[in-house]
């Protein structure tokens, strides 16, 4: 792939919420601007049914995927959109300009970074997780809970993620088994009254998993009652895993000291430890992983590098 | 000789509609299987790629078949020939 010499004025990392949302604004303030990421909407189009972007009511991931999308490309003369790809690098040289590599081997230079990378799911880190990945082991019920019909699927994970998958999985699946570390589900009520009362849902509290195993494709799982300290074992066809996830950071942990969770700390207008250096989004140590929060986030980082851009 | 696409996928799956979208704006003609909606073919889907996650992408030449398993953007346009 050629590599790109010119210089923009703002390179934005991630094509989720955080990082659209600062395309459309840095685009507004006229700033020259290269958007690099994978997928169109970022975790959004993975999100299912979504009730709580204001305005909406009731969406679903695709169709506001779709919409954020547009309204991005509608800034076409200002923003280069470099789809399909994953930054794996950036630095910062000599002449204070910003260089961002790519794992196809484009680069770009920029003056200022906005860093929206958003997270990936956190693994369980038990034996048989990695083997069994695809096998039955899913990280996206919106993806994967159709396979699963009529089938017996556990779900790990007492969060709004979780929950919304035993919901999505209560009109597809025989069984649904939500495992839960503690004594307390943290996904919204509303949610929760979806399957609480629900015959084929149990929810097992205190659990935490040790082993997943199978013939070919998952057939159980093992956990440890957190209470009595027993290894109890469920039959499953499917594994559900919604417990939180990592923020994408390893581009730049060289680049910005990142904190205990591994996540960019930055204030609520973008600012982190570096100058010319933004980010916004699920990526930072944000307290609420929210579409909507991310979007806001997105605009204050794109006006904090126009700022900086103007002092310069 | 002449290549026919086939993609394996699931109503609301992002990926499954990365694959088409990378497709469509690279004129490749494809059939869209829903595996949810059919369990024969969710099984077919199995088998043949001997896992379950979605999409699953079938490029068949003559005799060859060649899976593509998730979005794969780089296997994709190798097999079919893209400029990505």
């Amino acid at each position: 792939m050629a590599e790109k010499t010119e210089l923009f004025d703002v390179a934005i990392v991630g094509y989720g919420p955080a990082g659209i949302t600062a395309g459309i604004y840095a685009a507004r303030r006229r700033l020259k601007t290269v958007l690099i990421g994978q997928v169109p909407g970022g975790e959004v189009v993975n999100s299912g049914e979504i009730e709580n972007w204001p305005g909406e009511g009731v969406t679903n991931g695709i169709e506001l995927a779709g919409k954020l999308e547009r309204h991005l490309k509608s800034h076409r003369d200002l923003v280069d959109i470099a789809g399909q790809k994953i930054v794996s690098g950036i630095v910062k040289n000599d002449d204070k300009l910003f260089t961002l590599t790519c794992d196809d081997g484009a680069a770009y230079r920029a003056k200022t970074i906005i860093y929206a990378a958003g997270r990936h799911p956190r693994e369980l880190k038990v034996p048989g997780e990695q083997e069994f990945r695809a096998k039955g082991v899913s990280y996206c019920a919106t993806c994967d809970a159709p396979l699963f019909s009529d089938k017996t699927a556990a779900v790990i994970g007492g969060g709004n993620t979780g929950a919304e998958a035993v919901i999505m999985l209560l009109k597809i699946a025989k069984k649904i088994y939500l495992l839960h570390v503690n004594d307390r589900l943290t996904a919204d009520q509303i949610l929760v009254d979806n399957f609480k009362d629900e015959a084929k849902v149990k929810i097992i509290y205190n659990a935490r998993v040790t082993k997943i195993a199978g013939d070919g494709m998952v057939s159980r799982l093992s956990y440890k009652d957190g209470k009595t300290g027993e290894e109890k074992t469920l039959e499953v066809n499917g594994i559900f895993v919604s417990i939180g996830a990592v923020p994408n950071t390893d581009p730049v942990k060289n680049l910005v000291e990142l904190d205990k969770y591994g996540a960019v700390p930055a204030d609520r207008y973008g600012r982190t430890s570096l100058d010319g250096f933004f980010a916004a989004g699920d990526v930072t140590d944000i307290r609420d992983a929210q579409i909507v929060v991310a979007a806001g986030h997105g605009c204050s980082a794109a006006l904090s590098a126009s700022d900086y851009l103007a002092r310069q | 000789m002449a290549k026919s696409v086939t993609i394996y996928t699931t109503k609301i799956c992002g990926f499954c509609k990365a694959v088409k979208s990378f497709f469509d704006e690279n004129g490749v003609e494809y059939t869209e299987i829903d595996v949810g909606a059919d369990r024969d073919k969710a099984r077919e889907m199995i088998e043949k790629s001997g896992q379950m996650g979605v999409p699953v992408t079938v490029i068949k030449e003559g005799g060859n078949e060649e899976l593509v398993v998730g979005f794969d953007k780089q296997r994709l346009a190798a097999a079919l020939n893209i400029d990505g």
